[in-house]
């Protein structure tokens, strides 16, 4: 019990450090993008800035709006606060090296991001400001769609590895190849709506503060604006479990390149650095794309996703899972039980220059689709946006 | 004893979020307690070992559907007093029938007695009866067999998620789905269809000015 307790500290705490220090480095890294400073003065290099911000978010009176629904007003920030934390339970941090190592991971985190999706529409309501209630509209409707993305880009993966454990998937990336290089048209699908899940700039249209004065989240302040803003406001602990997401999926989470000059005992140490090494790449990739690109419009983003990256991922989930169906039953199952009995049933071939075979279409298919995919992509964005 | 607690305190807590769906003025609330219910049955599920049932329960109960009708419900003027007891009066309406309902269910459950937790054990246990009979189960395996992976993970965990460890009943679903009902996998999803187009088709006014 209480070993167990120490394992969920060990996560959460690290995990609540690293998205304070998130914010600090977003602000650095857009200040040097925009030629200026950032903060410098509280702490070495501004280092104790995001403590500063903290105890003075703590520090504020807090309000609740007279016609404001308290029960939820006050629930739904902690509904946020935990069903986003404890997506982190499943995320290996080395190898056997997890809270817990559920065999259907990845369905668990899929559910845990839905759920929170009501602690975001209940704190728009409760708020009973048009804000904040145009905000959590807003949000559930990019949420909602571009979850069908994200869901079928894991349902390709889950097809090639045949697993929902998320141990599993890096393992079969070590095994083989990380997923980024074969499966490389899904790898900015995933990104972009990564960025539209977690309601980042171009994307922001939740708390576009233009606007919306700050989304759904608009009449919080103090403690549970502090909460807010610790995982969901401006998205930082989304976006770090988001990008760990995309790490175990396409670039192998954990693995170290060329481990087998490591020793075992030194491998231990260097796992879960690579594992925050590549997810802080990604991150910086987020802040880059925050620092350089405009908003969208509301329309834009939803033709975006209905009608440029929901038919292109679908269509991938099939083409890939053709493929494979394709190359692999081959050795292991009796396809004569599925389909074509008679004409399988004495049906033999040279494997070794079969499978080379079809392995170099399987590359040329998607180098072909790859060159496609841009193509498209380039006419649909310039008719779109 | 303490996995005897949490299922009471589940169980209840799901009759418990029904009833308030029924009483609740307020169709936000009703729709929150739609949603407690289901989040209480998907643990029940859970705790039962019936994982990925449970987890679908999260999914698209919770993440789909009663989202769905927040965002609706949400957009009403619940404060209009007339719109309140319209409410309270079709509460008043169905009351007996609810009852009814509720009665004949946990009657007939009385009766049928069937052995859950047995019921669950050959779900999840089911592959080893099928391997016996034929290899069908495989079919699904053959992902896996591709390139041959070496399980090397240490399970750590003695926690609840010992109940989600296996992926049997996603196969068994997917065969039973997929083979000797696919038919009626078809004719489901041409009704959802139907059901779509309907709306759309009685709601569509091309010609009006």
């Amino acid at each position: 019990m209480l070993l167990s307790l120490i394992e969920i500290f060990a996560v959460i705490l690290p995990v609540l450090l690293g998205i304070a220090y998130l914010t600090l480095a977003e602000r650095k890294i857009m200040g040097s993008m925009q030629r200026r400073v950032g903060p410098n003065h509280i702490g070495l290099f501004g280092l104790l800035q995001p403590l500063s911000d903290g105890i003075k978010l703590l520090l504020k009176e807090t309000i609740f709006p007279s016609q404001s629904d308290k029960i939820f007003f006050i629930s739904a920030p902690l509904i946020i606060f935990t069903v986003n934390l404890l997506g982190w339970a499943t995320i290996p941090f080395g190898e056997g090296n997890s809270i817990s190592d559920m065999e259907l991971g990845i369905i668990y985190l899929l559910a845990m991001s839905s759920i929170s999706v009501v602690g975001i529409i209940l704190a728009g309501w409760s708020g009973n400001s048009k804000y904040s209630l145009m905000g959590s509209l807003r949000t559930t409707a990019q949420l909602i769609s571009y979850e069908l993305v994200i869901g079928l880009t894991i349902l390709t993966i889950i097809g090639v590895v045949g697993s929902y454990n998320l141990n599993e998937i890096i393992l079969f990336q070590k095994h083989s190849i990380i997923f980024l290089l074969p499966l490389l048209p899904l790898f900015p699908i995933l990104f972009i709506s990564a960025l539209a899940e977690t309601n980042r700039v171009p994307f922001d249209l939740v708390e576009s503060e233009s606007e919306l004065v700050s989304g759904a989240f608009t009449e919080y302040s103090s403690f549970s604006f502090a909460l807010i803003f610790l995982v969901d406001k401006l998205e930082y602990g989304a976006m770090i479990s988001m990008c760990t997401l995309i790490n175990i999926l396409f670039l192998g989470g954990y693995l170290v390149p060329f481990s087998y000059l490591f020793s075992d005992f030194l491998l231990i140490f260097l796992e879960p650095l690579f594992l925050g090494l590549k997810t802080c790449l990604l991150l910086f990739i987020f802040i880059w794309v925050r620092a350089t690109l405009p908003r969208v419009k509301f329309n834009q983003l939803i033709n975006l996703n209905w009608k440029c990256l929901l038919p292109i991922t679908l269509g991938l989930f099939m083409l890939v899972i053709s493929l494979l169906i394709l190359i692999f039953p081959i050795d292991n199952i009796n396809i004569q039980y599925l389909f074509l009995p008679f004409i399988f049933k004495n049906f033999k071939i040279n494997k070794k220059f079969f499978n080379k075979f079809l392995i170099l279409i399987l590359i040329l298919g998607f180098l072909s689709f790859f060159i496609y995919f841009i193509y498209i992509s380039n006419i649909l964005t310039k008719n779109i946006i | 004893m303490n996995e005897i607690i949490i299922e009471l305190v589940l169980i209840c807590g799901a009759v418990l979020a029904a009833i308030f769906t029924l009483i609740s003025v307020n169709p936000i609330y009703s729709v929150i307690s739609l949603i407690m219910v289901f989040l209480f049955s998907g643990s029940y599920l859970l705790i039962l070992s019936i994982g990925f049932i449970g987890l679908a329960y999260f999914i698209i109960y919770i993440g789909a559907i009663s989202i769905l009708f927040l965002f609706a419900v949400m957009m009403l003027d619940t404060k209009y007093p007339e719109f309140n007891n319209i409410l309270k009066f079709s509460f008043t309406k169905y009351l007996p029938f609810v009852i009814i309902t509720l009665i004949i269910t946990v009657f007939l459950n009385y009766i049928l007695k069937y052995n859950l937790k047995q019921i669950i054990y050959n779900f999840n246990n089911i592959n080893i009866i099928m391997t016996d009979s034929n290899n069908y189960w495989q079919l699904f395996d053959y992902f896996n067999g591709g390139l041959n992976i070496i399980k090397e993970i240490n399970y750590t965990s003695q926690l609840w998620d010992t109940l989600l460890p296996n992926t049997n009943q996603i196969k068994i679903i997917a065969y039973s789905l997929y083979t000797n009902y696919a038919f009626w996998l078809i004719i489901m999803s041409l009704n959802l269809l139907l059901a779509m187009i309907g709306p759309i088709a009685l709601c569509f006014n091309a010609y009006t000015k």
